[in-house]
């Protein structure tokens, strides 16, 4: 027997827990961000059956919504909310055309300003359940809420939640459970337009409510005002606390990591070396030791890097700092036609730019979207770090490792500067010039980070780093064995292919190895480090590390493959070029058609090789 | 008690005011009412950043960043 479906949909303002609400509800674990307008997109999860003591009556569907700041959807994400409210059978067909029962769910701080979105609801014929989270803030604050008091005077069930410790989470079950308030028929009276007088009236109600139900305000009190806030956000202090938390994480990316992948790169040597010495001569040999072990030793080398860089993001995000960041950087962000808001997308685009462009949404301003997501790709996002990476390796010495860090944060700051330019040019385009919304956002409360989440969030995008670009890795390294072992390894297919192609790169100084690894690397950048390794490992005898192996490699007339200028020439390139086919799907799905995508990759691609012969050029003259 | 009505982006750090009106219509104007930023409202300025940045505010026990030339189409009187 099926039984009959019922939908809950959990809406209210910005990172009032929602998600961390859903997750609760639901069993599952999706990311929660202490930042506003970190859900872009609805989830959906069924109710837990433990959740209800009594058998169930319904398949119940909870839905995640991103936070709206009133019933008119500005933003994408607003407007994604919104249409959950009145069209919830667009996410699929078989459930009703609105949601069977509403939670609001308001943070129990800030209910001077978001329960003037309850007002909202009513007047558009919707009675929610209220749910009111950030139970244990308050007590920490020695403030309290009659609920009882507040339950009578707003006529709905209300509960009070700490997301924490799941305290509330068992009264909301059974509401939502046996409450479906909102009969499958009815329409909503959506707002079209902001009503000023309305909302006048309806703050003026929230605050006669407020002061009946117990929650002092406290803006006119001055006791909470000395926080970090104060540092962070401080004129002049703010903005070396922000140069010094930037730089640091690009800093520590390539410092901590360092040991972690010396220790990988020597496993891998004794794991050829043992092959070598167990496996007889031959085929079998060479396949497994130049192949497959070289080919996944050199992607999994990057990866205490990358791992590095997911913790920290991970721990900006859960602290709140990062509106704190959207906050110092609108003013600079403004000369280039952004705003703060396009900051987190920006960052986000240093780990992943399909996440990244996702998250623009949460951008008011279309224009400023289209804007932000053309220039997420050119962020050193997580694939193109394994190949910085390796080529500050190429140019460093053994005693100089220490500059590593500093040459990273170099090219992160290279970068930005070039995304920068981009964006400032593309303001002198129609499409992206829409401005007519400023910079207004809620700052969440800083809390300290929850070391647990964090690190369960790092495991399974680390994970997923692997996974996404390995079988690609593997498949193009395996095949690259066989067409530079074959026919043999002095005249060999790939080796063909490289000199047929040696018109194309040879103005970049690069030599047919090299020629052919970055055409593989257009398969998924990482493949370029694997490819490499691959190349050099079937041609030398030695058994020396990756790296070292690499920086030994000789063309075919003995000079050294990797000189300052070619790998300066190389970064230039990968900094620039567009070479990752999901993010041009992504992109076409976020700008709404194929033509600024395909302008965008063409483009980078371009100005790629034009500037990366520049800068091999140019440092030929000064540095040889 | 309306007789000083300035700009929210001339007023001094840990000023304490009152929103008196807010200028024009539009989504920036429509965002901020919306987040209580309503006429009558006490509005406390805590920070203002350096070269021109926003303005940090406390309103409605929110704390909100607010870029300069969106502050002034804010009045306020004390
Ligand atoms: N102390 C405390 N923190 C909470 C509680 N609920 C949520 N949080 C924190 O508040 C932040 C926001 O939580 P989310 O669940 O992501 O909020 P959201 O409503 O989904 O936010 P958006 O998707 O941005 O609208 C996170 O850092 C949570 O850890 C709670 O009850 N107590
Ligand atoms: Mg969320």
């Amino acid at each position: 027997m099926s039984l009959k479906q019922k939908t809950i949909l959990l809406l209210g303002p910005q990172n009032t827990g929602k998600t961390s609400l859903f997750n609760h509800l639901t069993n599952s674990r999706f990311q929660t961000v202490n930042y506003p307008g970190s859900t872009v997109e609805c989830a959906i999860g069924s109710l837990s059956k433990k959740s209800t003591e009594s058998p169930q009556k319904y398949n119940i569907q909870v839905i995640d919504s991103p936070g709206i700041t009133s019933l008119i959807g500005r933003s994408e994400d607003e407007k994604i909310a919104i249409s959950c409210l009145t069209n919830m059978s667009k996410i699929n067909k078989t459930y009703d055309k609105n949601p069977n029962s509403v939670v609001l769910v308001l943070d129990s701080t800030q209910l001077a300003c978001q329960l003037a979105l309850f007002k909202q609801l009513i007047h558009a014929g919707i009675r929610p359940i209220v749910a009111i989270t950030m139970k244990d803030v308050l007590q920490k604050r020695g403030l309290s809420i009659n609920e009882q008091l507040l339950k009578k005077e707003l006529g709905v069930p209300v509960i009070l939640i700490n997301n924490r410790n799941k305290d509330g989470i068992d009264d909301l079950l059974t509401s939502v459970s046996t409450d479906f308030a909102i009969p499958s028929s009815s329409t909503f009276n959506m707002p079209t337009s902001t009503n000023v007088s309305q909302l006048s009236l309806d703050f003026k109600w929230v605050e006669s409510l407020i002061s009946k139900i117990g929650v002092k305000s406290t803006s006119s009190e001055k006791k909470y005002s000395w926080d970090l806030d104060t540092i962070l956000l401080h004129p002049i202090l703010g903005l070396f606390v922000f140069g010094g938390i930037m730089t640091t994480l690009f800093w520590a990316i390539f410092s901590l990591a360092t040991p972690l992948m010396d220790g990988i790169d020597s496993m891998f040597t004794w794991l050829i070396t043992l092959t070598n010495s167990y496996v007889p001569e031959g085929i079998i040999q060479t396949i497994l030791s130049d192949g497959v072990i070289t080919s996944i030793g050199a992607s999994l080398i990057f990866v205490p890097q990358v791992a590095f860089l997911f913790f920290l993001i991970g721990l900006l995000e859960s602290s709140g700092y990062l509106a704190r960041g959207a906050a110092l950087v609108d003013k600079p962000l403004s000369k280039i036609g952004l705003t703060g808001r396009s900051f987190v997308p920006l960052l986000s685009g240093n780990a992943c730019a399909i996440p990244a462009m996702t998250a623009a949404r949460s951008i008011p301003n279309k224009g400023e979207r289209l804007a932000t997501i053309f220039i997420i790709p050119l962020m050193v996002c997580s694939a193109r770090l394994p190949v910085f990476g390796l080529f500050i390796l190429l140019v460093l010495s053994d005693k100089s490792k220490a500059l590593g860090g500093l040459m990273l944060t170099g090219i992160y700051l290279l970068s930005l500067l070039i995304a920068a330019v981009v964006a400032r040019l593309l303001t002198k385009f129609k499409t992206f010039q829409d401005k007519s919304e400023g910079f207004v956002m809620a700052l969440p409360r800083l809390s300290m980070p929850i070391f647990k989440q964090v690190f369960i969030q790092t495991f399974y995008q680390t994970k997923k780093f692997i996974t996404g670009a390995g079988p690609t890795i593997f498949v193009v390294g395996m095949g690259l064995w066989f067409m530079s072992s074959f026919p043999n390894s002095d005249h060999s297919f790939a080796k063909m292919i490289g000199q047929w192609m040696d018109p194309i790169w040879a103005p970049m100084g690069v030599d047919w190895q090299v020629g052919v690894a970055i055409l593989l690397s257009f398969a998924a950048r990482e493949v370029f480090v694997s490819a490499l390794a691959i190349i050099f490992a079937v041609q030398q005898e030695s058994q020396s590390g990756i790296f070292h192996s690499l920086s030994q490699a000789v063309t075919s007339d003995g000079a050294p493959v990797f000189t300052l200028p070619v790998v300066l020439g190389l970064i230039i390139f990968f900094m620039i070029s567009m070479q990752c086919l999901p993010t041009l799907a992504v992109a076409k799905k976020e700008m709404g058609g194929w033509k600024l995508p395909v302008i965008m990759t063409i483009s980078y691609i371009g100005l790629a090789y034009v500037l990366a012969i520049i800068t091999y050029q140019v440092s030929l003259l000064f540095l040889a | 008690m309306s007789n000083h009505i300035r700009l929210l982006s001339d007023i001094h750090s840990d000023e304490q005011v009152e929103i008196y009106s807010i200028e024009g219509e539009g989504p920036t104007q429509h965002r901020v009412i919306e987040m209580g930023c309503t006429p009558g409202t006490p509005i406390r300025l805590i920070q203002k950043q350096a070269f021109g940045g926003p303005i940090i505010a406390m309103i409605r026990d929110a704390k909100i960043a607010i870029r300069k030339s969106d502050a002034q189409l804010i009045k306020v009187c004390s």
